[in-house]
């Protein structure tokens, strides 16, 4: 058979792939066309991924065959699906976090001379290939010393150049902030334009009206509806992922702040942070909103001690806690839920109870032993108030979806009733149904009087759910908003002017 | 095995604080089945035994067990009775109560290579201390006070410091081991008999040595601690995700430092019981015991990159390789062979293991 225009691009007929007794994915049969950006979106534990990493060659499926423009293909190896021009962008990142950014980019084809490689080349091209995403970004620093967010940019641009026919890019930018989305979907779009076939899956549902021509639907592993994107709307499309309107996604509340919970004073790290001073009252929520680079992950590390800063004051209730340690910090009622949830959240070894309890073994114990019971049945708690999708408490965490991990990241800490909570994107990778839910739990907690600070890349989620939002640009605070009274315009504006000044 | 997804863990019944459920039944649940189970569902799930979890849970050790038992018993005619059973029982007693607690070191991403010295130098200030007219218990109070300062200085070294822990180990089993020599002058310290006689010889219930007794309390206390203790599972954490560890505000330096101090206690401990043994202390006591408790913990199923271990397995891979030495003695081999039929048993072992593991997965 030759392959005729007419030919979908990449055609999946009665795709299905089981898990033990987990049927992960159902009888998918689906068409991309040439050129075109196709949204694939769902619950978490849908099946997205699954489907992503069958098109990678990393899972082979039980059933069902997959075409590439009209061609049966078989892809028994991520390798056989780089040939054939399959490129993935994985929600886990893969990245070897001891090579420069330039290597992850070009690895497996580095420009060599010979057997030498060519390092000037290499830096070239790699400066090359992030121009369009991350212009300032240098390919010489090793990965591990950049925060989250620049890691994905990373893991994309390698993606987006491989000279790939279809590109399954799975929550790309779920760590990414608004200005780094723009770049992205101008590149995306461009790609689509030269015939490349995309395959974005997000529970971005602005980004998916935003980027996609047509919208598909995954529920318990079926395709449920596919619709072109001026056909359908949001509601439409919640209700057809979760099975139920769902109506608020923010829940608004009348706020009355109290005392000052959380008081830092002139936290300071070389190169990092510069004299951010702030405080959080209780009852209240905080937004922190700041650019790649920006210092707004180093602030949360150094909060909790996790990163340690040169000078400055943590003071909780009243008590100082000095440069905090991460055990004093825990001790003194500081909660930190991290971005990173794979390598900074979970045990992956370890069940799903076991990884809920970690931040409240001493308050589940009596003696040094932990009580069996209530560690089950606060951990049957949790799964159920954050609809945690698993078989079971006992299952490793790592076996969850993305979402469900970070379901249990963010339970862990809500089991600790802490005075503080420091949230960094606690909704990554969550879906709809579930972030009210999540939101929902903010606004309860908040209101039995812990203080809140939110530190977020998703500038809805910042504006809808913070008291007040603090801006920081090259490690300073650059301005304060109330609530309501600030446009998403001006926030960004003030993370970028902050950035160019 | 997907690339992003982790491992799982092959889990156990033995498994000590990760009870998690390998087999993939644990997994199943009906097509079409409510998307959130109910309260029941949630906590029984995984607790159920099955076939899969049995095979998981060291199964494989057993028949290199059981194979190596019946090889011997043909073998040899002494192999096969109660004297030699306890002989072996004694004879694993200190590779025990020593490995017990190098399996938590292991779970925590640590390694003690000292505690071979250990074992020699408080068994020489065991002697010394008879010798000098001390009594039974400030006999042992000193060799578990040796225990504790190597401990200490290991602890810290690693945790605050940051200093490797091969590294550290490896150069503190020297430094240990040079101070016996030099406080004896190389020479073996013997004391009068009666000193410690219950502890080195004697028998208690059905003829049972209270060595062997000691170490069993010794491996009931390891499981209790992983199983059911907060510190038991910090170390299976901090083993596991060091950096998840901290930020879920345990202190891992505390928890680590913990682990050494109580893998030098032990070794203190089981110094002096040695010494009870032999009526002596001697400096080149329990030379190379280092290696056989890493190959017994890691035998017994341990990851050496940390997370998971398993106590009663370490005590089934003590248990086989001093069953091995005892039968090969009995056969008369010669020590030549013996230490390679030693490395064959491990590779064996290790290898059976790896296999089960990839059928779990
Ligand atoms: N390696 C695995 N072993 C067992 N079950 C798995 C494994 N990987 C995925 N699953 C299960 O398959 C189902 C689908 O998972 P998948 O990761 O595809 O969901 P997803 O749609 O990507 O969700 P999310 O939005 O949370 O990322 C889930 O129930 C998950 O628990
Ligand atoms: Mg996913």
């Amino acid at each position: 058979m030759t392959p005729s225009p007419d030919d979908p691009r990449l055609r999946l007929s009665g795709i299905a792939k089981a898990f033990g007794g987990i049927q992960a994915v159902r009888g998918v049969s689906l068409d991309v066309r040439r050129g075109e950006i196709l949204a694939l979106c769902g619950e978490n534990g849908a099946g997205k991924s699954t489907l992503a990493k069958i098109l990678a060659g990393e899972i082979a499926p039980d059933a069902g065959t997959i075409a590439l423009d009209g061609q049966p293909i078989h892809l028994p190896d991520p390798a056989s699906a780089h040939r054939m021009g399959i490129a993935v962008i994985y929600q886990e990142l893969n990245y070897v976090p001891t090579l420069t950014v330039a290597e992850n980019v070009l690895l497996g084809r580095l420009p060599h001379r010979g057997p030498i490689v060519d390092w000037d080349a290499v830096n070239r091209e790699a400066r090359a290939i992030l121009a369009p995403l991350a212009p300032h970004l240098d390919p010489r620093l090793p990965v591990a010393a950049l925060p989250v967010a620049e890691r994905q940019v990373v893991e994309i641009a390698r993606a987006l150049s491989l000279d790939a026919r279809v590109i399954v890019m799975d929550e790309p930018t779920a760590a990414l902030s608004q200005q780094e989305v723009h770049r992205l979907f101008a590149l995306v779009r461009h790609l689509a334009s030269t015939g490349v076939s995309v395959i974005y899956i997000s529970h971005r549902l602005d980004e998916v009206f935003s980027l996609a021509d047509r919208i598909a639907v995954l529920r318990d592993g079926a395709l449920v509806d596919v619709w072109a994107v001026n056909q359908t709307n949001r509601a439409e499309l919640v209700r057809a992922m979760v099975g139920r309107s769902v109506e608020e996604l923010y829940p608004r509340r009348e706020s009355t702040p109290g005392e000052p919970m959380l008081e830092v004073r002139d936290l300071s790290r070389v190169g990092k942070l510069v004299d951010v001073s702030f405080s959080v009252r209780t009852g209240e929520i905080v937004g922190v909103f700041g650019l790649l680079g920006s210092g707004a992950d180093v602030l949360v590390k150094a909060l909790f001690g996790a990163v340690r800063a040169d000078r400055g004051e943590v003071i909780v209730g009243g008590r100082s806690l000095g440069l905090p340690t991460p055990g004093r910090a825990r001790r003194a009622g500081i909660a930190l839920v991290p971005g990173e949830r794979k390598e900074e959240g979970l045990v992956l070894g370890m069940s799903v109870r076991e990884n809920l309890s970690l931040s409240t073994l001493s308050a589940i114990s009596e003696w040094g032993f932990i009580k069996q019971r209530t560690e089950r049945t606060h951990a049957v708690e949790m799964v159920r108030a954050l609809q945690v999708r698993t078989p079971g408490i006992e299952v490793p965490v790592g076996r969850l979806s993305g979402g469900n991990q970070q379901k249990v990241v963010l339970g862990r800490w809500l089991q600790a009733r802490p005075r503080v909570f420091v949230l960094e994107e606690p909704t990554r990778g969550i879906d709809v149904g579930a972030k009210v839910e999540v939101y929902r739990l903010m606004e309860n907690l908040a209101e039995e009087g812990a203080a809140i600070l939110l530190v977020s890349s998703e500038l809805p989620e910042i504006l809808s759910m913070s008291d007040r939002i603090l801006t920081i640009a090259d490690g300073r605070l650059t301005a304060e908003f109330r609530r309501g009274a600030v446009t998403q315009e001006e926030v960004l504006d003030s993370a970028i002017g902050g950035a160019a000044a | 095995m997907p690339l992003g997804e982790p491992r799982p863990s092959p889990a156990t019944g033995f498994d000590t604080a990760t009870s998690s459920p390998g087999a993939h039944d644990d997994l199943r649940s009906p097509p079409g089945a409510p998307v959130h189970p109910t309260q029941a569902d949630l906590s029984e799930r995984g607790a159920r035994v099955t076939l899969g979890r049995l095979w998981d849970a060291g199964i494989g050790l057993l028949v290199v067990y059981a194979a190596i038992v019946i090889a011997f018993s043909q073998l040899s005619e002494f192999f096969l009775t109660k004297n030699n059973f306890l002989n072996i029982l004694v004879g694993v007693s200190i590779l025990g109560i020593v490995a017990a607690t190098q399996t938590m070191v292991i779970i925590s991403r640590g390694f003690d290579l000292s505690v071979g010295s250990t074992v020699a130098l408080a068994g020489v200030v065991t002697a010394e201390i008879l010798n000098a007219g001390g009594s039974d218990p400030l006999a042992v109070s000193g060799a578990i006070g040796v225990g504790l300062a190597v401990g200490l200085v290991n602890g810290l070294l690693i945790t605050v410091v940051h200093v490797n822990p091969l590294i550290t180990t490896l150069a503190t089993l020297s430094i240990v081991r040079g101070i016996a020599y030099v406080w004896t002058d190389a020479l073996t310290q013997s004391f009068p008999g009666p000193n410690l006689r219950w502890l080195g010889t004697g028998r208690v219930f059905w003829d049972i040595p209270v060595s062997v007794l000691i170490m069993l309390a010794v491996f009931v206390v390891v499981w209790l601690t992983l199983r059911f203790t907060t510190f038991g599972r910090s170390l299976v954490a901090v083993g596991g995700n060091p950096r998840a560890a901290l930020l879920a505000g345990i202190d891992v330096g505390r928890v680590q430092l913990a682990a050494y101090v109580i893998s030098g206690l032990s070794a203190g401990f089981a110094g002096a019981i040695l010494a009870a043994q032999l009526s002596a202390g001697s400096p080149q006591a329990a030379n190379g015991l280092e290696l056989n408790v890493v190959a017994a913990v890691v035998l017994g199923g341990a990851s050496l990159a940390g997370g998971r271990g398993r106590v009663w397995g370490t005590l089934l891979g003590a248990l086989i390789m001093e069953t091995l030495r005892n039968g090969l003695v009995l056969t008369d081999v010669s020590s030549f062979y013996q230490m390679i039929a030693w490395g064959a048993v491990l590779l064996l072992a290790v290898v059976i293991d790896q296999l089960r593991r990839g059928e779990g997965s």
